[in-house]
Protein backbone atom coordinates (compact mmCIF):
# COMPACT_ATOMS: atom_id res chain seq x y z
CA UNK A 1 0.00 0.00 0.00
CA UNK A 2 0.91 3.27 -0.66
CA UNK A 3 1.88 6.45 1.78
CA UNK A 4 -0.47 9.37 1.84
CA UNK A 5 1.53 12.68 2.48
CA UNK A 6 -0.54 15.22 3.41
CA UNK A 7 0.63 18.40 1.87
CA UNK A 8 1.05 21.89 3.76
CA UNK A 9 -0.29 24.17 1.43
CA UNK A 10 -1.06 28.52 2.32
CA UNK A 11 -3.13 30.68 0.50
CA UNK A 12 -2.76 28.41 -2.46
CA UNK A 13 0.90 28.08 -1.74
CA UNK A 14 3.30 24.75 -1.16
CA UNK A 15 5.45 24.73 1.53
CA UNK A 16 7.57 22.70 -0.86
CA UNK A 17 10.58 22.31 1.02
CA UNK A 18 8.86 20.86 3.75
CA UNK A 19 6.85 19.00 1.64
CA UNK A 20 10.42 17.86 0.14
CA UNK A 21 12.21 16.93 2.95
CA UNK A 22 9.17 14.73 4.41
CA UNK A 23 9.41 13.29 0.91
CA UNK A 24 13.09 12.28 1.87
CA UNK A 25 12.09 10.43 5.04
CA UNK A 26 9.70 8.07 4.10
CA UNK A 27 11.40 7.30 0.85
CA UNK A 28 11.92 3.63 1.95
CA UNK A 29 8.15 3.23 2.53
CA UNK A 30 7.20 2.82 -1.11
CA UNK A 31 4.88 4.67 -3.31
CA UNK A 32 3.92 8.18 -2.36
CA UNK A 33 0.60 10.23 -2.84
CA UNK A 34 0.70 13.49 -1.76
CA UNK A 35 -2.37 15.49 -0.81
CA UNK A 36 -3.16 18.76 -2.13
CA UNK A 37 -6.13 20.17 -0.25
CA UNK A 38 -8.21 23.66 -0.81
CA UNK A 39 -9.60 25.56 -3.83
CA UNK A 40 -6.98 27.13 -5.58
CA UNK A 41 -4.39 24.98 -5.08
CA UNK A 42 -3.91 24.01 -8.83
CA UNK A 43 -0.45 25.71 -8.83
CA UNK A 44 0.50 23.73 -5.38
CA UNK A 45 -0.57 20.76 -6.80
CA UNK A 46 1.41 20.85 -9.91
CA UNK A 47 4.50 22.19 -7.81
CA UNK A 48 3.69 18.99 -5.65
CA UNK A 49 3.99 16.77 -9.01
CA UNK A 50 7.54 17.86 -9.68
CA UNK A 51 8.88 16.35 -6.58
CA UNK A 52 10.64 13.43 -7.14
CA UNK A 53 9.49 10.57 -5.01
CA UNK A 54 5.77 11.58 -5.84
CA UNK A 55 4.07 9.35 -7.79
CA UNK A 56 0.61 10.85 -7.92
CA UNK A 57 -0.82 14.19 -6.92
CA UNK A 58 -4.17 14.25 -4.95
CA UNK A 59 -5.82 17.34 -5.74
CA UNK A 60 -9.29 18.65 -3.40
CA UNK A 61 -10.61 21.35 -5.51
CA UNK A 62 -12.69 22.39 -2.43
CA UNK A 63 -13.12 25.69 -0.46
CA UNK A 64 -13.95 23.59 2.74
CA UNK A 65 -9.88 22.73 2.51
CA UNK A 66 -8.73 26.44 2.32
CA UNK A 67 -7.15 28.21 5.46
CA UNK A 68 -5.63 24.85 7.03
CA UNK A 69 -9.44 23.80 8.78
CA UNK A 70 -8.49 21.11 10.63
CA UNK A 71 -11.54 19.85 11.01
CA UNK A 72 -12.51 19.25 7.11
CA UNK A 73 -8.96 18.45 5.58
CA UNK A 74 -8.65 15.55 8.22
CA UNK A 75 -12.31 14.24 7.47
CA UNK A 76 -11.08 14.37 3.61
CA UNK A 77 -7.95 12.31 4.63
CA UNK A 78 -9.69 10.13 6.45
CA UNK A 79 -12.16 9.21 3.80
CA UNK A 80 -9.11 8.50 1.97
CA UNK A 81 -7.40 6.56 4.24
CA UNK A 82 -8.49 3.02 3.47
CA UNK A 83 -6.14 3.12 0.47
CA UNK A 84 -3.41 3.85 2.47
CA UNK A 85 -0.76 2.39 5.50
CA UNK A 86 1.01 5.52 6.13
CA UNK A 87 0.24 9.08 6.80
CA UNK A 88 2.14 11.48 6.86
CA UNK A 89 3.72 15.16 6.73
CA UNK A 90 5.80 17.48 8.19
CA UNK A 91 5.78 18.17 11.80
CA UNK A 92 4.68 21.70 10.60
CA UNK A 93 1.80 23.74 12.47
CA UNK A 94 -0.68 22.87 9.67
CA UNK A 95 0.07 19.10 9.97
CA UNK A 96 0.21 19.08 14.26
CA UNK A 97 -3.39 20.65 13.72
CA UNK A 98 -4.92 17.92 11.10
CA UNK A 99 -3.24 14.58 11.85
CA UNK A 100 -4.25 14.40 15.54
CA UNK A 101 -7.13 14.52 14.72
CA UNK A 102 -7.06 12.02 11.90
CA UNK A 103 -5.40 9.50 14.06
CA UNK A 104 -8.12 10.65 16.61
CA UNK A 105 -11.03 9.32 13.92
CA UNK A 106 -8.96 6.34 13.16
CA UNK A 107 -9.05 5.11 16.89
CA UNK A 108 -4.94 4.93 15.93
CA UNK A 109 -1.68 6.33 18.21
CA UNK A 110 0.10 9.46 16.43
CA UNK A 111 3.47 8.91 16.31
CA UNK A 112 4.88 12.41 16.38
CA UNK A 113 8.30 14.48 15.16
CA UNK A 114 10.11 11.12 13.65
CA UNK A 115 13.31 11.93 12.52
CA UNK A 116 13.74 8.14 11.33
CA UNK A 117 11.92 6.03 9.59
CA UNK A 118 13.47 2.42 10.49
CA UNK A 119 10.70 -0.05 8.74
CA UNK A 120 7.24 0.20 8.12
CA UNK A 121 6.42 -0.25 11.48
CA UNK A 122 9.34 1.00 13.42
CA UNK A 123 9.91 5.13 13.84
CA UNK A 124 12.36 6.57 15.57
CA UNK A 125 11.80 10.25 17.39
CA UNK A 126 13.16 12.82 19.99
CA UNK A 127 12.00 12.56 23.81
CA UNK A 128 13.23 15.12 26.93
CA UNK A 129 13.27 17.93 24.51
CA UNK A 130 15.83 15.93 22.14
CA UNK A 131 18.24 14.52 24.96
CA UNK A 132 17.08 11.24 24.25
CA UNK A 133 16.45 9.17 20.97
CA UNK A 134 13.44 6.41 21.02
CA UNK A 135 12.85 3.84 18.53
CA UNK A 136 8.87 2.25 18.59
CA UNK A 137 7.47 0.03 16.98
CA UNK A 138 3.73 0.56 16.00
CA UNK A 139 1.36 -2.71 16.02
CA UNK A 140 -1.97 -0.13 14.58
CA UNK A 141 -2.75 -1.27 11.43
CA UNK A 142 -2.79 2.26 9.98
CA UNK A 143 0.43 4.40 11.28
CA UNK A 144 -0.20 8.24 11.04
CA UNK A 145 2.89 10.02 11.96
CA UNK A 146 4.01 13.46 11.77
CA UNK A 147 8.21 14.30 10.22
CA UNK A 148 10.39 16.38 12.06
CA UNK A 149 11.84 17.97 8.70
CA UNK A 150 15.37 19.83 9.94
CA UNK A 151 17.68 17.28 8.87
CA UNK A 152 16.15 15.59 5.94
CA UNK A 153 17.83 16.64 2.65
CA UNK A 154 14.91 17.91 0.42
CA UNK A 155 13.65 15.60 -2.81
CA UNK A 156 15.03 17.75 -5.56
CA UNK A 157 11.97 18.92 -8.46
CA UNK A 158 12.99 16.55 -11.40
CA UNK A 159 9.44 14.17 -10.95
CA UNK A 160 6.70 14.31 -13.55
CA UNK A 161 3.61 13.14 -10.97
CA UNK A 162 0.08 12.97 -12.49
CA UNK A 163 -2.50 15.27 -10.83
CA UNK A 164 -6.24 13.70 -10.14
CA UNK A 165 -8.73 15.24 -8.43
CA UNK A 166 -10.56 13.72 -5.62
CA UNK A 167 -13.85 14.29 -3.89
CA UNK A 168 -13.80 14.72 -0.07
CA UNK A 169 -16.96 15.08 2.40
CA UNK A 170 -16.44 18.86 2.13
CA UNK A 171 -17.23 21.44 5.14
CA UNK A 172 -17.45 19.65 8.27
CA UNK A 173 -19.57 21.98 9.81
CA UNK A 174 -17.60 22.52 13.09
CA UNK A 175 -15.69 25.47 12.60
CA UNK A 176 -15.54 28.36 10.50
CA UNK A 177 -12.47 30.46 9.11
CA UNK A 178 -13.10 34.18 10.15
CA UNK A 179 -9.86 35.64 9.51
CA UNK A 180 -5.60 35.09 9.09
CA UNK A 181 -3.13 37.81 10.43
CA UNK A 182 -0.35 37.45 8.08
CA UNK A 183 3.08 38.39 9.33
CA UNK A 184 4.46 39.31 5.73
CA UNK A 185 8.45 39.25 5.64
CA UNK A 186 11.12 39.73 2.88
CA UNK A 187 13.50 37.10 4.99
CA UNK A 188 13.56 33.42 4.30
CA UNK A 189 11.19 31.46 6.38
CA UNK A 190 13.41 30.02 9.42
CA UNK A 191 12.59 26.34 9.08
CA UNK A 192 13.78 26.30 5.60
CA UNK A 193 16.44 28.85 5.94
CA UNK A 194 20.31 28.08 5.06
CA UNK A 195 21.62 30.69 7.40
CA UNK A 196 19.50 31.76 10.81
CA UNK A 197 21.36 34.81 13.26
CA UNK A 198 19.32 34.36 16.40
CA UNK A 199 19.26 37.03 19.01
CA UNK A 200 18.70 36.44 22.74
CA UNK A 201 18.39 38.26 26.35
CA UNK A 202 22.06 39.72 25.91
CA UNK A 203 20.70 41.75 22.56
CA UNK A 204 19.27 44.02 25.49
CA UNK A 205 15.70 45.39 23.97
CA UNK A 206 13.13 45.56 20.78
CA UNK A 207 15.56 48.55 19.79
CA UNK A 208 18.70 46.70 19.70
CA UNK A 209 17.26 43.69 18.25
CA UNK A 210 17.77 45.85 15.17
CA UNK A 211 21.10 45.04 14.70
CA UNK A 212 20.49 41.19 14.79
CA UNK A 213 18.16 41.99 11.63
CA UNK A 214 20.84 44.03 10.22
CA UNK A 215 23.47 40.93 10.04
CA UNK A 216 20.40 38.15 9.13
CA UNK A 217 20.22 41.17 6.15
CA UNK A 218 23.53 41.08 5.61
CA UNK A 219 23.95 37.26 5.30
CA UNK A 220 20.62 36.78 3.75
CA UNK A 221 19.41 35.10 6.82
CA UNK A 222 16.35 34.39 8.71
CA UNK A 223 15.95 35.74 12.08
CA UNK A 224 15.73 33.56 15.36
CA UNK A 225 15.59 34.62 19.13
CA UNK A 226 15.55 32.58 22.32
CA UNK A 227 12.84 32.20 24.90
CA UNK A 228 14.25 35.29 26.92
CA UNK A 229 14.22 37.31 23.84
CA UNK A 230 10.36 36.95 22.95
CA UNK A 231 9.22 36.66 26.48
CA UNK A 232 11.10 40.06 26.93
CA UNK A 233 9.31 41.27 23.86
CA UNK A 234 11.99 42.00 21.46
CA UNK A 235 10.96 39.22 19.05
CA UNK A 236 8.03 38.33 17.89
CA UNK A 237 6.63 34.68 18.76
CA UNK A 238 7.21 33.11 15.54
CA UNK A 239 10.74 33.86 15.90
CA UNK A 240 11.45 31.53 19.14
CA UNK A 241 13.92 28.64 18.20
CA UNK A 242 13.79 25.73 20.72
CA UNK A 243 11.85 22.98 22.72
CA UNK A 244 8.99 25.38 22.51
CA UNK A 245 9.53 27.01 19.56
CA UNK A 246 11.09 26.34 16.04
CA UNK A 247 13.60 23.21 15.50
CA UNK A 248 16.04 24.71 12.91
CA UNK A 249 19.23 22.95 10.90
CA UNK A 250 20.82 25.43 9.10
CA UNK A 251 23.88 25.36 7.41
CA UNK A 252 25.20 28.60 9.64
CA UNK A 253 23.56 29.47 12.72
CA UNK A 254 24.43 32.67 14.67
CA UNK A 255 23.89 33.01 18.35
CA UNK A 256 24.18 36.40 19.70
CA UNK A 257 23.71 37.21 23.45
CA UNK A 258 21.68 33.77 23.88
CA UNK A 259 23.92 31.47 27.08
CA UNK A 260 22.75 28.15 25.20
CA UNK A 261 20.16 27.12 27.46
CA UNK A 262 19.19 22.95 27.16
CA UNK A 263 15.73 24.08 25.82
CA UNK A 264 17.22 26.78 23.32
CA UNK A 265 19.97 23.82 22.38
CA UNK A 266 17.18 21.44 21.34
CA UNK A 267 15.93 23.67 18.43
CA UNK A 268 19.46 24.40 16.84
CA UNK A 269 21.94 21.22 17.92
CA UNK A 270 21.80 19.81 14.58
CA UNK A 271 22.89 23.15 12.62
CA UNK A 272 25.89 22.02 10.52
CA UNK A 273 28.05 25.06 12.15
CA UNK A 274 27.23 27.00 14.98
CA UNK A 275 29.02 30.43 15.40
CA UNK A 276 28.16 32.14 19.41
CA UNK A 277 29.10 35.42 20.57
CA UNK A 278 28.84 35.96 24.03
CA UNK A 279 30.82 38.26 26.42
CA UNK A 280 30.87 35.27 29.05
CA UNK A 281 33.82 32.75 28.03
CA UNK A 282 31.74 30.48 30.39
CA UNK A 283 28.23 30.61 28.87
CA UNK A 284 27.37 27.09 27.72
CA UNK A 285 26.12 28.07 23.78
CA UNK A 286 30.18 27.62 23.54
CA UNK A 287 30.57 23.91 24.13
CA UNK A 288 27.96 23.11 21.12
CA UNK A 289 29.43 26.19 19.20
CA UNK A 290 32.16 25.54 16.23
CA UNK A 291 32.99 29.01 15.95
CA UNK A 292 33.31 31.24 19.32
CA UNK A 293 33.76 34.58 19.73
CA UNK A 294 34.20 36.24 23.36
CA UNK A 295 32.93 39.56 22.39
CA UNK A 296 30.65 42.41 23.52
CA UNK A 297 27.95 41.62 20.99
CA UNK A 298 27.56 45.83 20.41
CA UNK A 299 30.69 45.93 19.16
CA UNK A 300 31.31 42.49 17.85
CA UNK A 301 27.84 42.57 15.70
CA UNK A 302 28.41 46.12 13.77
CA UNK A 303 31.74 45.25 13.19
CA UNK A 304 30.53 41.99 11.22
CA UNK A 305 28.07 43.96 8.99
CA UNK A 306 30.61 46.18 8.16
CA UNK A 307 33.52 43.40 6.82
CA UNK A 308 31.30 41.32 5.30
CA UNK B 1 -20.17 21.00 22.06
CA UNK B 2 -16.88 20.56 23.60
CA UNK B 3 -13.73 22.40 22.23
CA UNK B 4 -10.09 21.25 22.92
CA UNK B 5 -8.21 24.57 22.02
CA UNK B 6 -4.38 24.83 22.69
CA UNK B 7 -2.49 28.35 23.19
CA UNK B 8 0.79 30.18 22.86
CA UNK B 9 2.55 30.31 26.00
CA UNK B 10 2.91 34.13 26.77
CA UNK B 11 -1.38 34.06 25.87
CA UNK B 12 -2.09 35.11 30.10
CA UNK B 13 -0.81 34.86 33.46
CA UNK B 14 -1.90 31.53 34.48
CA UNK B 15 -4.50 31.71 37.49
CA UNK B 16 -3.18 30.51 40.65
CA UNK B 17 -5.47 28.93 43.23
CA UNK B 18 -5.78 30.85 46.41
CA UNK B 19 -5.16 29.11 49.79
CA UNK B 20 -8.99 29.58 50.98
CA UNK B 21 -9.97 28.06 47.51
CA UNK B 22 -7.36 25.33 48.01
CA UNK B 23 -8.51 24.25 51.97
CA UNK B 24 -11.92 23.99 50.10
CA UNK B 25 -10.35 21.93 47.26
CA UNK B 26 -9.85 19.67 50.42
CA UNK B 27 -13.20 18.88 51.21
CA UNK B 28 -14.30 17.95 47.69
CA UNK B 29 -15.37 14.40 46.81
CA UNK B 30 -12.57 12.51 45.08
CA UNK B 31 -14.40 10.02 42.59
CA UNK B 32 -12.29 7.05 41.11
CA UNK B 33 -13.17 6.13 37.20
CA UNK B 34 -11.01 3.84 34.99
CA UNK B 35 -10.87 4.39 31.06
CA UNK B 36 -12.77 1.29 31.05
CA UNK B 37 -16.09 3.13 32.63
CA UNK B 38 -16.40 5.01 29.89
CA UNK B 39 -15.78 2.06 27.10
CA UNK B 40 -12.38 3.49 26.33
CA UNK B 41 -9.13 1.06 25.20
CA UNK B 42 -6.08 2.52 26.68
CA UNK B 43 -3.43 -0.63 25.62
CA UNK B 44 -0.59 1.02 23.80
CA UNK B 45 0.10 0.01 20.84
CA UNK B 46 3.45 1.58 20.63
CA UNK B 47 6.49 -1.01 21.94
CA UNK B 48 9.95 1.13 23.28
CA UNK B 49 12.21 -0.65 21.17
CA UNK B 50 14.90 1.00 22.73
CA UNK B 51 16.49 5.18 24.11
CA UNK B 52 19.71 6.12 23.27
CA UNK B 53 21.29 9.06 24.31
CA UNK B 54 21.74 11.13 20.91
CA UNK B 55 25.31 11.79 19.15
CA UNK B 56 26.75 14.82 21.25
CA UNK B 57 28.29 17.94 19.38
CA UNK B 58 31.73 18.75 20.38
CA UNK B 59 33.17 22.27 21.11
CA UNK B 60 34.94 23.70 18.14
CA UNK B 61 37.25 26.63 19.39
CA UNK B 62 36.97 30.14 19.97
CA UNK B 63 38.20 32.90 17.70
CA UNK B 64 40.05 36.04 18.53
CA UNK B 65 38.75 38.40 16.36
CA UNK B 66 36.09 39.28 14.42
CA UNK B 67 38.30 39.32 11.59
CA UNK B 68 39.49 35.63 12.01
CA UNK B 69 35.64 34.56 12.52
CA UNK B 70 34.70 35.97 8.75
CA UNK B 71 37.99 33.93 7.56
CA UNK B 72 37.17 30.67 9.70
CA UNK B 73 33.38 30.76 8.29
CA UNK B 74 34.37 31.55 4.66
CA UNK B 75 37.60 29.40 4.34
CA UNK B 76 37.44 26.63 6.54
CA UNK B 77 33.33 26.25 6.98
CA UNK B 78 32.70 27.34 3.71
CA UNK B 79 29.61 28.73 5.17
CA UNK B 80 29.95 32.35 3.40
C1 LIG C 1 9.68 24.15 29.52
C2 LIG C 1 10.65 25.14 28.99
C3 LIG C 1 10.71 25.37 27.62
C4 LIG C 1 11.60 26.31 27.11
N1 LIG C 1 11.67 26.46 25.74
C5 LIG C 1 12.59 27.30 25.24
C6 LIG C 1 12.72 27.47 23.81
O1 LIG C 1 11.97 26.91 23.02
N2 LIG C 1 13.69 28.30 23.36
C7 LIG C 1 14.54 28.99 24.20
O2 LIG C 1 15.40 29.72 23.71
N3 LIG C 1 14.41 28.86 25.53
C8 LIG C 1 13.46 28.04 26.06
N4 LIG C 1 13.34 27.96 27.42
C9 LIG C 1 14.08 28.93 28.27
C10 LIG C 1 15.53 28.57 28.55
O3 LIG C 1 15.57 27.75 29.70
C11 LIG C 1 16.34 29.84 28.83
O4 LIG C 1 15.76 30.56 29.88
C12 LIG C 1 16.45 30.78 27.63
O5 LIG C 1 16.81 30.06 26.46
C13 LIG C 1 17.49 31.84 27.92
O6 LIG C 1 17.54 32.76 26.84
P1 LIG C 1 18.86 33.61 26.59
O7 LIG C 1 19.98 32.70 26.33
O8 LIG C 1 18.51 34.61 25.56
O9 LIG C 1 19.01 34.40 27.95
P2 LIG C 1 20.10 34.28 29.10
O10 LIG C 1 20.22 32.91 29.59
O11 LIG C 1 19.79 35.36 30.05
O12 LIG C 1 21.47 34.59 28.34
C14 LIG C 1 21.82 35.85 27.86
C15 LIG C 1 23.26 35.74 27.39
O13 LIG C 1 23.64 36.95 26.77
C16 LIG C 1 24.97 37.23 27.12
N5 LIG C 1 25.16 38.67 26.99
C17 LIG C 1 24.60 39.65 27.73
N6 LIG C 1 25.00 40.86 27.29
C18 LIG C 1 25.84 40.64 26.25
C19 LIG C 1 26.58 41.50 25.38
N7 LIG C 1 26.53 42.83 25.49
N8 LIG C 1 27.36 40.92 24.43
C20 LIG C 1 27.42 39.57 24.31
N9 LIG C 1 26.74 38.71 25.10
C21 LIG C 1 25.95 39.25 26.05
C22 LIG C 1 25.13 36.72 28.54
O14 LIG C 1 26.48 36.43 28.81
C23 LIG C 1 24.26 35.47 28.52
O15 LIG C 1 25.01 34.32 28.21
C24 LIG C 1 12.45 27.04 27.96
C25 LIG C 1 12.37 26.81 29.33
C26 LIG C 1 11.50 25.90 29.86
C27 LIG C 1 11.45 25.67 31.34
Amino acid sequence: MAVLLVADVNEGALATDAVAKTLAAVASLGEVHVLVAGAGGEAAAAEAAKLSGVSKVLFADDHAYCHGMAESIAALVVNLAGSYRHICGAATAFNKNVLPRVAALLDVMVISDATAVIDADTFERPIYAGNAVQTVKSSDTKKVFTVRTATFTAADATGSAVVENVDGPGDAGLSAWVADKLATSDRPELTSAKVIVSGGRGVGSKESFDLIEGLADTLGAAVGASRAAVDSGYAPNDWQVGQTGKVVAPQLYVAIGISGAIQHLAGMKDSKVIVAINKDEEAPIFQVADYGLVADLFAAVPELIAKL
Amino acid sequence: MPTIVTVDLRLNEPRYASLPNIMKAKAKPLIFKTPADYGVEVTPRLTVMKTVEPAGRKAGMKVASVDELIAKLAHEAGVI
